[in-house]
């Protein structure tokens, strides 16, 4: 394998330094590092990241390779700069079984974009009634950690328990997608003063609150830790922040979506504003901004969830949920959290690689920027600002909200254990 | 509204009195005592002038003249070379127009469409013995065969030229002014 | 509102006193031999319904005859929201028929929002009712029955419902016609209470430009009119409220609560009504009453907005949108 020269970079937004990258590894972090021998890359004003890594991302097969399949979820994941991403089981066939998870690892391996690491479901089929083969899903060639029913609740409190109980086995972490079911039949959007005025089902803050409470107390009983998904509101904030004051093991992530867009959008009645769990207040806005500076929250995950186009394009009850986020999520993160001077390149390090490793047990990722680690690495150019043009999009689906809306940075190049994934801006 | 700065008038106040009187006149003579008559006014400036002319033909004849209006917006032939206009009132006088002599009354005989439209317009509305036609001014170039049977004064006109009526009713004076047409903005 | 009407909350206080003044002088042709005016010869309208309401339809094709419009039905049963294509898709095959309008009534809120947005097709679009959010032509016919009522046939034009106290009872939560009254009453002055049960009032209720409230014969005393929306026996199973008897109790309008009205105080009701819940026979059979007269001003009124916003080059309400579809 040969060498890179990442030369004047800003590691974590340091001092400029040079990294020298040998093989698959960090060979060196310095300055006035020799490029003899070495392929330069001239980093100059831009930013040294870990590579990414995203615990929450939809890549659809197998079943719905119209939106999306592992080769094309990867390349969007390189082009956003991430080096991990771990995919949700609501597949079909459902993630549920050791061979489903084995598939998608497999895929995610041959394609070599980035490193895919399957979330197995909490319940069979994601019907929330009887546990699926957790232990065996963490035997097989995938190693599942994160469990999750994500698009459902697992909302029986029994059940819960069980599966928060039963990975303590093997030190996995049940991700919870918070929201009671009966509280959000028929609901659209957020329920408030828009959705009054809209006349959409309206899907209460408190639908996703109450779950949260709930699991954070059974975590505390069982003594399991538990990882709620996409926390949207400000009131879940609270809970979490209270969780986390007792010593409850509680992690929690906010996708880059909720730090920026507010349920006023959906007044366009224009599906592609339309999510799980739907886009909140601006009051919401801004604390989950505040917890994910403070620590509350603990990382930004995507929810990266692709849709074919006739599945958007059509009215609002009859489109599908969900957002595609990886190729925009470090922008978004820049431009709510960064640019406002709430978290540094430092801090976005660890909301976006450090803890998503850890909380998901990525080994080799999440690591230092230093000396014999992996090279898995993120270069920012974090002075472009640019609007967002789908049609660019490495992802099959473009079922972006931020077309035509100009954001700042762009990830321009990502090295997946010293082998660059994206170069100039261009996946290799 | 449209400035008459550079506009002259034509007919006066006591102008526009007279002809209105001798129409009257011609009206009881032609129609042979107006017994049947029943004036309708075109919105505007003919609902103003057929009252007045009722009330007219109501001291010739010393009888009631039914009077009302018939508006002719919606059966107009340019309603797609100009934005939905304001409907006025069509008030058909209790009676209704069914076997007698209508008279249609407006201000200004120009092309005749508007004439046209008001008499599509009556054919919805009842079938009269005989339909006439006064008008205040006429001032030529008809786009029809329509010609008006009582005429105030007739006022040959070049196409650049405009010809306003102001009534006190809705203007608060009584005049006729002909003027040039203002360029396009 | 641009070339369509979606929204009551789109129109103008001055747009919506032109819309009842030219719906005054075209309920006038009611009362002719022949019924009918050429104005919209030559246009096609079609009614796109895709839940069933023969009532609002027949009132538009009325409508849409009156004015020699030439009408398609277009009832897509059952079709709904299920597939998402179908709007789209038809709203495009009707279009490449060369359609000039779609008057379209939807299960999906903003359904009509997007039809007219999207870029789908170019012709004018009427929301005749769509989910739960709005139903605009509604809206102006109660308008027009309250304005005639309340302020006059003749001294009413050109006039708004200033000061008037309006009150509406019932589902607010699942009511477009409650959203399109509240919006269009306060932009024409009136003073607007919601009277429900609090499970049928919408979160978020505290931001609309009117007063709340869960008492019934507290507000009707201060009323001028009353308004009762529907209530779907069905809404008792979700829990709603617990029992038919319940609401009619005290949410139901019956001759004595009627009795303590002011005497000029009209009883309304965008029907159809449910006799026994909302509202007692006595009462809707009574003089105050004035749900049929209601049907009958919706022709009117739809002629109204059929004329302005088709009748001419270019639609005659404020902020349209210049457009130029000469053929």
């Amino acid at each position: 394998m040969s060498k890179t020269l990442i030369r004047g970079a800003k590691v974590l937004g340091g001092d400029p330094q040079d990294v020298l990258i040998d093989g698959g590894t960090v060979a060196a972090v310095g300055t006035g590092l020799s490029a003899e021998g070495a392929e330069v890359v001239e980093a100059a004003g831009k930013v040294l990241l870990p590579g990414l890594v995203d615990l929450h991302t939809h890549l659809r097969e197998p079943g719905r390779e119209d939106s999306e399949t592992v080769l094309t979820g990867t390349r969007a994941a390189a082009s956003g700069g991430y080096t991990a991403v771990f995919a949700m089981a609501n597949t079909f066939p459902v993630a549920d079984t050791a061979g489903v998870v084995e598939q998608v690892w497999r895929l995610g391996k041959e394609h070599g974009y980035c490193d895919v690491r399957p979330v197995g479901a909490v319940t069979v089929g994601l019907e929330g009634s009887t546990l699926a083969e957790l232990g065996a899903m963490h035997e097989s060639a995938a190693g599942v950690t994160v469990f999750s029913d994500d698009g459902k609740c697992v909302h029986d409190a029994v059940i819960m328990r069980r599966a928060l109980e039963y990975v303590k086995a093997f030190g996995g972490v049940v991700a919870q997608h918070a929201q009671e079911p009966r509280l959000t039949e028929g609901a659209q959007m957020n329920e408030g003063v828009v959705s009054a005025e809209l006349g959409l089902g309206g899907w209460p803050a408190v639908a996703e609150e109450s779950i949260i409470a709930r699991d954070v107390l059974l975590a505390e009983h069982v003594g399991s830790r538990v990882h709620i998904c996409h926390l949207s509101t400000a009131g879940s904030v609270e809970i979490v922040r209270w969780a986390k004051s007792r010593g409850i093991d509680v992690t929690a992530e906010v996708t880059p979506h909720h730090l920026l867009l507010t349920d006023e959008l959906v007044r366009s009645y224009n599906p592609v504003y339309k999510v799980n769990p739907p886009l909140r207040t601006e009051r919401d806005v801004m604390a989950l901004r505040e917890a994910l500076a403070d620590g509350t929250i603990d990382i930004v995950a995507t929810d990266h969830a692709p849709h074919p186009h006739e599945d958007k394009d059509c009215e609002w009850a009859a489109a599908a949920m969900g957002m595609v986020g990886l190729e925009t999520a470090l922008s978004v993160v820049q431009e709510t959290m960064v640019d406002t001077g709430l978290l540094d390149w430092a801090g976005v390090a660890d909301r976006m690689s450090f803890t998503p490793a850890r909380i998901g047990r990525a080994e080799g990722h999440g690591r230092p920027v230093s000396a014999g680690e992996p090279a898995n690495l993120t270069l920012v150019d974090t002075a472009y600002r640019g609007s967002v043009d789908p049609a660019g999009f490495a992802s099959r689906s473009r079922n972006t909200p931020y077309e035509g809306r100009e954001l700042p940075g762009r990830v321009t190049h990502t090295w997946l254990r010293g082998t660059a994934t994206l170069i100039d801006g261009k996946l290799t | 509204m449209d400035t008459h700065s550079d506009a002259r008038p034509v007919l006066e106040g006591p102008d526009i009195a007279r002809v209105l009187t001798r129409i009257a006149h011609e009206i009881v003579e032609r129609a042979k005592g107006a017994d049947d008559v029943v004036l309708l006014g075109i919105p505007t400036r003919g609902v103003f002038l057929a009252q007045r002319l009722a009330a007219k033909l109501e001291q010739v004849t010393e009888r009631k003249v039914p009077v009302g209006s018939l508006d002719i917006t919606m059966y107009r032939d340019d309603l797609r070379m100009h934005p939905p206009r304001a409907l006025a009132r069509t008030e058909i006088p209790g009676d209704g127009i069914d076997g007698r002599l209508v008279v249609l009354v407006d201000d200004v005989l120009f092309s005749g469409r508007t004439i046209r439209a008001a008499l599509d317009a009556l054919n919805d509305i009842g079938r009269p013995r005989a339909v006439q036609l006064a008008v205040l001014v006429d001032r030529g170039h008809r786009e029809l065969p329509i010609r008006a049977d009582y005429v105030g004064k007739n006022l040959p006109t070049s196409l650049r030229e405009t010809v306003k009526v102001l009534l006190a009713e809705e203007d608060g004076r009584d005049t006729v002014l002909l003027g040039a047409k203002q360029p396009a903005p | 509102m641009q070339r369509h009407l979606i929204s009551a909350a789109d129109l103008t206080r001055d747009d919506a006193v032109l819309i009842l003044d030219t719906a005054e002088e075209m309920a006038r042709v009611a009362d002719r031999p022949i019924k009918k005016l050429p104005t919209l010869r030559g246009r096609t309208v079609v009614n796109l319904f895709f839940e069933d309401s023969t009532r609002t339809r027949i009132s538009f094709e009325a409508a849409e005859k009156r004015l020699s419009a030439d009408v398609i039905n277009f009832t897509a049963k059952g079709s709904s929201v299920s597939k998402g294509e179908s709007l789209k898709d038809t709203a495009q095959t009707l279009e490449a028929m060369g359609v000039d309008a779609v008057v379209i009534r939807h299960g999906a809120s903003g359904a009509p929002y997007r039809l007219a947005t999207s870029g789908w097709i170019d012709a004018h679009v009427i929301n005749a009712g769509d989910g739960t959010h709005q139903h605009p032509t509604q809206a102006l016919l109660d308008a027009f029955t309250m304005r005639r009522r309340l302020v006059g046939r003749d001294t009413g034009l050109g006039q708004d419902l200033s000061g008037r106290r309006i009150t509406l009872v019932g589902d607010v939560l699942h009511s477009r016609v409650a959203r399109s009254n509240v919006d269009l009453l306060h932009t024409l002055g009136a003073e607007v209470t919601l009277v429900a049960p609090p499970t049928l009032l919408p979160v978020g209720v505290e931001a609309w430009p009117c007063e709340v409230s869960y008492d019934l014969d507290r507000t009707l005393p201060k009323s001028d009119a009353v308004m009762m929306l529907r209530v779907q026996r069905e809404r008792m199973k979700a829990a709603f409220f617990p029992t038919e008897r319940e609401y009619s109790r005290r949410y139901g309008l019956d001759g004595e609560r009627m009795r303590r009205m002011p005497d000029h105080a009209i009883v309304m009701h965008p029907g159809p009504m449910v006799r026994g819940m909302e509202i007692t026979a006595e009462v809707a059979d009574s003089e105050r009453c004035t749900v049929v007269e209601q049907v009958t001003n919706g022709v009117s009124i739809r002629m109204a907005v059929l004329y302005l916003l088709l009748g001419g080059n270019e639609p005659a309400l404020t902020q349209a949108a210049r457009t130029t579809e000469e053929k």
